[in-house]
């Protein structure tokens, strides 16, 4: 993977606890690039290090968890070199970061036109009222016509499908190279749902941006991302493009990822469980993470941390599925 | 739309008495603001109640050949216009003030608690009645209440405690009928009755037990309440009645005095009563902070 | 009449809910908002029934109407040939332990300050009295029976996950042997791999036990799972009702279609070429006119003069639409 041309380059991310130095990282050695107009799905169970590898790119990390090792480019420009009042330069600018919850990042008191357009002044200057045209312009083009005439409203007004589109319209305001979407509709119904997506899929063409859009719903991913990355308990287990990956994923792991969706038509069926639970970031086990739940595992799986290889995909695991299954 | 903006959140900041309140640092130095002002109150109740039984002094015994006597070795905070000895006088002032106060908010905070839960808990024409009529008490000042009161019952330490108890409840009844209205639309709480709970049991196990914190938080800012409170009483000569001291009282007797020099007549009454707000308040601050603290988590 | 042949089970006749309207712009006090209007069902013991539309469709209003635990403006709820939402109540009560409600938010419903164990053992306690021991022993019971370890009766409701979590407010449902579970959205908070997990228990409960299930859902394919009979709301209407085959593979209404498109299928790539029908909230339904007439990408005159009524497509399948399955060329 070469990183020219690449909008986000990461490569050898590894995030620890920073009291508990013995205990193993909460996400280890990832690597992963996503070029211009192009979107990558992460995907993986809860507590698979999803949201923790979105904090480190925004340099966001929780108190307690912090970059051991690993470089973060964005433009080909190294972030986790730079200081904290340079890198909120660069946050809002030229990368925007959208969340489940908008409401915890949209301030309760100050109205979404407002909001807006201070975030735009605050990056890119120029005089309060063209702030506030630009801001107008955004929420129409986020399909928040009535909020863009007229008065301003408080995010409490809003619906949640409403703010979450005022989350979209803050995080494109800038004209960001790079949009971060950890979840972003996990709490919207399934109409919202894919009107949200839609909409930022519809940026990421439209403007070139490059999407990084997080989620446990490997459906969403196929159908919305041109590649996916999936996470199983702090490292990539796989990668691949987003068409080829739904049809015949090769790591167990992404297969079972799968096939735990119920389908419509029902097939009659069960739902295929994944057995046991992810394992603690404290208790990882010996080998390949995800032996104690493996349906292929094999006696080597337990010695053998598996390294990636490419084969259609990027994988790792020992006894691959089927290319096509 | 979504009801996370509409459900009720537990209101941390009561109404009424306490809203005025301005915030202390929950921390000084290292020391913890709860600990500090345990510590401090703990001390107070230790020289009322202990201290006279290491300076055994009748407070009320008259020594005519000392009168305004400045503090010395044999009175170590000096004697009153009448002689008698102020230490002795402070020790005993203090086992009345802080049973008295404490008595009160114990009466301010059951009554409260009962109306504000029945309120809370009842039906709805229950709760419009007992508002209505909490609102019809709270529209007198409570200084014409307590003057009224005082004036046709005798005044000693058990009807003080009834009377300061009568202006206290309304603050807690309203709190907790509001967090009693909060907590049973929660969701556990309809769950519980789903499977059959009353009132009753909902009160007790669920509703109680959460505004259980809160309550004694504010029952730590009541207890200082009262204390000024019967220091305020004491002045309108409505207190403790001489010859038996409080500490309001012997601020109030000696405040004519102090004028023409006998400044340990006010200076060690008031800094008595200094030490006991302060150490309730404090004591207060400091449960709210840890409260606030573990809510967040 | 089919009356006796379902006299066993819940059936829901006109059931109405009006909640007090938020005041606003132009709303005067007393107006009052209407959750659900004329709803009806059938649910015959052992089924499951799939509630599915938006967000603010009804869908938690009708499962709480249903247990009486929302104040019900008209209709009968007919449980066993009783109608319920007539009960005071204290004759309500028996009746109470028999219905359970599973909560759409697992940590909302669960006392923050008291234990698992507690939380399992609390119906325990009220509906039949047991003593400290055999609740503990119940509790236990409990737990297995939905897989959950017995290390967790000691923890509290934050050091759980949201999986575990959904299923201990699912055993503590089970504590009082219902026949009826409404389960509110029981697996929308969780990651497919534990939603596959919930889905399947509740479905090995429901063939051990017997249980009736009202299934709340706004996603499809987890009530395509899980329930033979779907009912489809919009604004408090029931718009479309029937077998579950019958209504996914070609549904009648505009909006199960909508809602059928907007469910995420994998299909890579296909979002920009079919994109999501537009939901954008409108004020105010237009009176007289089909509820779903502003939304609606089939409408024609005709739905902005007339409010369609529910009627039957054949076997057991009762849509509300002028134009049920039509290609039609829309006015919009
Ligand atoms: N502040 C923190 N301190 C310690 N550990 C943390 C912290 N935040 C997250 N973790 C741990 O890091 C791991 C990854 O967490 P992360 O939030 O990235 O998961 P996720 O994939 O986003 O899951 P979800 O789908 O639930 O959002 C988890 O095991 C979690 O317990
Ligand atoms: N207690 C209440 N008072 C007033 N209005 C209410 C109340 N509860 C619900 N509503 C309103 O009734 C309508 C239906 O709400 P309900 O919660 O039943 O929707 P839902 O389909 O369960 O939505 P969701 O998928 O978001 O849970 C909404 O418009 C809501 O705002
Ligand atoms: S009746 Fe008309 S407006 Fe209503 S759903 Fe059918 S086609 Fe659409
Ligand atoms: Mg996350
Ligand atoms: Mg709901």
């Amino acid at each position: 993977m070469t990183t020219d041309g690449l909008t986000l380059a990461v490569s050898g991310l590894t995030l620890g606890l920073t009291r508990d130095r013995r205990a193993r990282p909460l996400v280890e050695d990832l690597s992963f690039g996503v070029a211009r107009g192009e979107m990558l799905a992460f995907v993986g169970e809860s507590g698979s290090g999803k949201s923790l590898t979105a904090a480190a790119i925004f340099g966001l990390l929780p108190a307690g968890v912090q970059r051991i090792a690993g470089s973060i480019r964005v433009n080909g420009s190294e972030l986790t070199t730079l200081s904290e009042r340079r890198l909120r330069a660069w946050r809002g600018r030229d990368m925007g970061l959208i969340f489940q919850n908008p409401l915890t990042a949209l301030s309760p008191s100050v109205g979404v036109q407002a909001q807006i357009a201070e975030t735009y002044r605050v990056h890119k200057g120029g005089t309060r009222d063209a702030a506030r045209a630009r801001a107008r312009a955004l929420l129409a083009e986020v399909g928040l016509k009535a909020l863009a005439t007229g008065g301003d409203s408080y995010p409490h007004q809003l619906s949640g499908g409403m703010r979450q589109r005022v989350m979209i319209a803050l995080a494109a305001a800038c004209d960001p190279a790079l949009i971060v979407a950890d979840e972003p509709t996990t709490a919207l119904d399934v109409l919202i749902q894919a009107q949200i997506l839609d909409l930022l899929a519809r940026l990421q063409r439209e403007r070139g941006l490059a999407v990084v859009f997080i989620t446990h719903d490997l459906r969403l991913a196929a159908r919305y991302a041109d590649r996916i990355l999936v996470l199983y308990a702090g490292r990539a287990v796989e990668e691949g493009d987003a068409a080829q990956f739904f049809t015949a994923p090769r790591h167990p792991y992404s297969r079972a990822l799968r096939d735990a969706i119920p389908t419509i038509p029902a097939t009659g069926g069960r739902l295929t469980e994944i057995p046991g639970q992810p394992p603690e970031p404290r208790a990882l086990p010996a080998g390949c993470r995800f032996a104690p739940r493996c349906p292929n595992v094999g006696d080597d799986c337990r010695r053998t941390e598996p390294a990636m290889t490419f084969d259609g995909t990027r994988f790792a695991c020992l006894h691959p599925c089927a290319k096509m299954s | 739309m979504t009801d996370d903006t509409t459900r009720a959140q537990p209101t941390m900041h009561p109404g009424g008495l306490f809203q005025r309140r301005r915030r202390w640092p929950a921390t000084f130095g290292r020391v913890r603001a709860d600990m500090g002002g345990g510590m401090l109150f703990l001390a107070l109740v230790l020289f009322s109640w202990i201290g006279p039984l290491l300076y055994p002094h009748d407070p009320l015994a008259i020594h005519t050949h000392h009168i305004l006597a400045a503090p010395r070795s044999r009175f170590p905070l000096g004697t009153d216009a009448l002689g008698r000895n102020v230490l002795a006088r402070l020790m005993r002032g203090g086992q009345a003030t802080l049973a008295i106060s404490l008595w009160a908010s114990a009466i301010g905070l059951l009554a409260g608690l009962l109306y504000g839960m029945t309120a809370g808990l009842g039906p709805g024409w229950l709760d419009r009645a007992l508002m209505r009529l909490l609102d019809t008490l709270l529209a007198i000042p409570s200084l014409v209440l307590m003057i009224f009161f005082a004036s046709i019952v005798p005044l000693n330490e058990t009807s003080l405690a009834l009377l300061l108890g009568l202006v206290a409840w309304p603050g807690i009844a309203r709190l907790t009928r509001n967090e009693a209205l909060a907590a049973r639309e929660r969701d556990y709480v309809r769950a519980a009755r789903q499977f059959g709970a009353g009132r009753l049991y909902i009160a007790r196990v669920h509703i109680l037990r959460a505004m259980l914190p809160l309550v004694i938080v504010n029952a730590t800012f009541l207890m200082a309440d009262m204390i000024l409170g019967l220091s305020g009483l004491s002045f309108l000569g409505l207190g403790i009645q001489p010859p038996h001291a409080s500490w309001g009282g012997l601020l109030n007797s000696g405040a004519g005095l102090a004028v023409i020099g006998s400044w340990w007549l006010i200076a060690f009454p008031g800094l008595a009563i200094f030490l006991a707000i302060l150490a309730m308040n404090m004591l207060g601050q400091g449960l709210l902070a840890r409260l606030e603290g573990e809510l967040r988590e | 009449m089919r009356e006796d042949v379902v006299s066993s089970g819940l059936r829901v006749e006109g059931l109405s809910v009006e909640y007090a309207a938020k005041r606003g712009l132009g709303r005067t006090r007393g107006d009052t908002h209407k959750a659900l209007a004329d709803v009806g069902f059938i649910l015959p013991t052992g089924q499951t029934l799939g509630v599915v539309g938006e967000s603010g469709s009804g869908k938690t209003t009708l499962g709480h109407a249903v247990l009486r635990m929302t104040p019900v403006s008209r209709g009968r709820i007919l449980w066993d040939g009783v109608d319920l939402a007539t009960l005071s109540d204290r004759d309500l009560r028996p009746y109470r332990r028999q219905m359970q409600l599973v909560f759409q938010d697992p940590y909302e419903a669960m006392n923050p300050r008291m234990s698992i164990g507690r939380i399992i053992a609390e119906p325990l306690l009220l509906a039949y009295g047991l003593d400290r021991h055999a609740r503990r022993e119940q509790a236990l019971r409990l737990l297995k029976q939905v897989g959950l370890d017995e290390s967790l009766l000691g923890r509290r409701p934050r050091a759980l996950s949201g999986g575990q979590r959904q299923r201990v407010t699912l055993a503590r449902a089970l504590a009082t042997a219902p026949r009826l579970l409404v389960l509110d959205e029981p697996t929308s908070g969780l990651d497919v791999s534990l939603q596959a997990r919930v889905l399947n228990l509740l479905r090995d409960l429901q063939t051990d036990k017997g249980l009736s299930y009202l299934f709340i859902s706004h996603d499809l394919a987890a009530v395509a799972y899980i329930a033979q009979r779907l009912l489809v709301l919009f604004q408090g209407r029931v718009m479309e009702q029937g077998p579950t085959d019958a209504l996914l593979r070609h549904p009648a209404h505009p909006y199960t279609a909508a809602l059928l498109a907007a469910q995420p299928s994998a299909v890579p790539g296909r979002a920009p070429k079919d994109p999501a029908p537009a939901m954008n909230p409108v004020a105010d339904p237009v009176p007289g006119a089909c509820v779903y007439y502003q939304w609606c990408g089939k409408a024609l005159p005709r739905c902005r003069m007339e409010a369609p009524d529910l009627t039957s497509l054949g076997a057991d399948h009762l849509v509300a639409c002028h134009y049920p399955g039509h290609e039609t060329t829309s006015i919009h």
